[in-house]
């Protein structure tokens, strides 16, 4: 038994569908920073605000906004997670569950910063870029689980 | 190689050939092949199901409840009167938005630490210079949203390093920020020489920066 009592096949459908939501979180918020400068989306008050942080210096980095570089990481777990459900146990040398924990702890990590950028230094809160960090701490948190899970099918 | 990986090796193998893939292993093999894959994949429980149905309607409900957003701070809407407002002004005295009354105005909601209020000076500074001597009044609101606490001092400060020189007033007990909806910096609403709104405000920096506010100003003359 993977979780306290989920399978390992719940778990990763579950990293399934965390991902596919960080994809469309993720796509709405790259949606937003190219197509809709000058309107307010996500806005609840001058602290949570998406537009402040938007109009930040911090939305892009080197050109390429955050929320692109989310759909691509997103884009990397749930892949993933549709190899491990397809069966596959490996890629190359590297167990899939390993890769799977790997770029979610580099999500979560690139989520910790941009957050503490967010209280610290944009002094506002994008709260689709926080529903993100949360699905990545979820992905973390299970494929944490799936890690220390024996392969049942295999 | 196992049999499973069979017809995936001779496609791999021999990609343009047009080769029987269906000559090479049996009916028999094909089923067996079938099962060995299907139970190689993990097992989806009835209770995972249900579990996973429920956390992505949850999710689901909530990114359309933020995207919809039905708390966001409402300001005036186009063709309604801008709330009037007398707020403290960095050279002194009081200033109240009526005595423009008769001009158009150019209003920006900003924050003296906001970077993309600074990015934004030199378009207005630009703008007032073409169109302040057409008639357009200027005046700046100072929020107080990020940074350190904004005085009267600071903002005289900000006005003489970015060469603005229209008025600036500090809102510091936030009426305007409430009567206009004010939820990021910079807000930029244009008024008509009666004080109405005129159109949607900038929030955040407009997409086509000078050219989008002088389009907005020049409706604000024609009106």
């Amino acid at each position: 038994m993977a979780g306290a009592s989920l399978s390992r096949g719940d778990l990763l459908l579950l990293v399934v569908v965390l991902g596919a939501f960080g994809i469309a979180d993720s796509a709405y918020l790259a949606f937003q920073f190219y197509e809709a400068p000058g309107k307010s989306w996500c806005d609840l008050s001058d602290y949570f605000s998406c537009t402040a942080v938007r109009e930040s210096p911090y939305a892009s980095f080197a050109g390429i906004p955050t929320a692109v570089v989310g759909v691509v990481g997103f884009g990397i777990l749930l892949s993933l997670a549709i190899l491990a459900l397809r069966g596959r146990e490996e890629i190359g040398p590297v167990r899939v569950t390993d890769a799977l924990l790997a770029f979610a702890i580099l999500g979560a990590l690139a989520g910790t910063v941009l957050t503490l950028i967010e209280i610290f230094v944009i002094q506002a809160i994008c709260i689709l870029c926080v529903i993100g960090f949360a699905l990545d701490l979820g992905i973390l948190g299970l494929a944490l689980l799936l890690r220390a899970a024996p392969a049942e099918g295999a | 190689m196992k049999i499973e990986n069979l017809e995936r090796h001779v496609k791999n193998q021999h990609p343009r050939e047009q080769v029987d893939l269906g000559g090479l292993i049996t009916e028999a093999e094909r089923r067996e092949i079938s099962k060995t894959k299907a139970a190689a994949r993990p097992p989806i429980t009835p209770r995972g199901k249900r579990i996973v149905a429920v956390v992505a309607i949850a999710i689901a409900l909530l990114l359309v409840l933020v995207i919809l957003n039905p708390f966001r701070p409402v300001g005036p809407d186009p063709g309604q009167l801008a709330p009037d407002f007398s707020l403290a002004s960095s050279t002194g005295g009081t200033f109240t938005l009526s005595a423009y009354r008769g001009f158009p105005i150019l209003l920006e909601f900003m924050d003296v630490d906001c970077p993309a209020c600074l990015a934004e000076a030199p378009i207005l500074v630009s703008l007032y210079d073409n169109y302040s001597v057409r008639g357009v009044r200027f005046v700046a609101v100072d929020v107080n949203f990020v940074g350190q606490a904004d005085t009267l001092a600071r903002l005289e400060q900000y006005r003489q390093d970015e060469g603005a020189e229209w008025v600036h007033v500090l809102d510091s007990n936030r009426f305007a920020v409430n009567a206009y909806g004010i939820g990021s910096t910079p807000t930029t609403f244009f008024l008509d020489r009666n004080g109405v709104v005129l159109r949607d405000p900038f929030i955040g920096r407009a997409n086509g920066g000078y050219a989008d506010y002088a389009a907005a100003l020049e409706e604000a003359l024609g009106a």
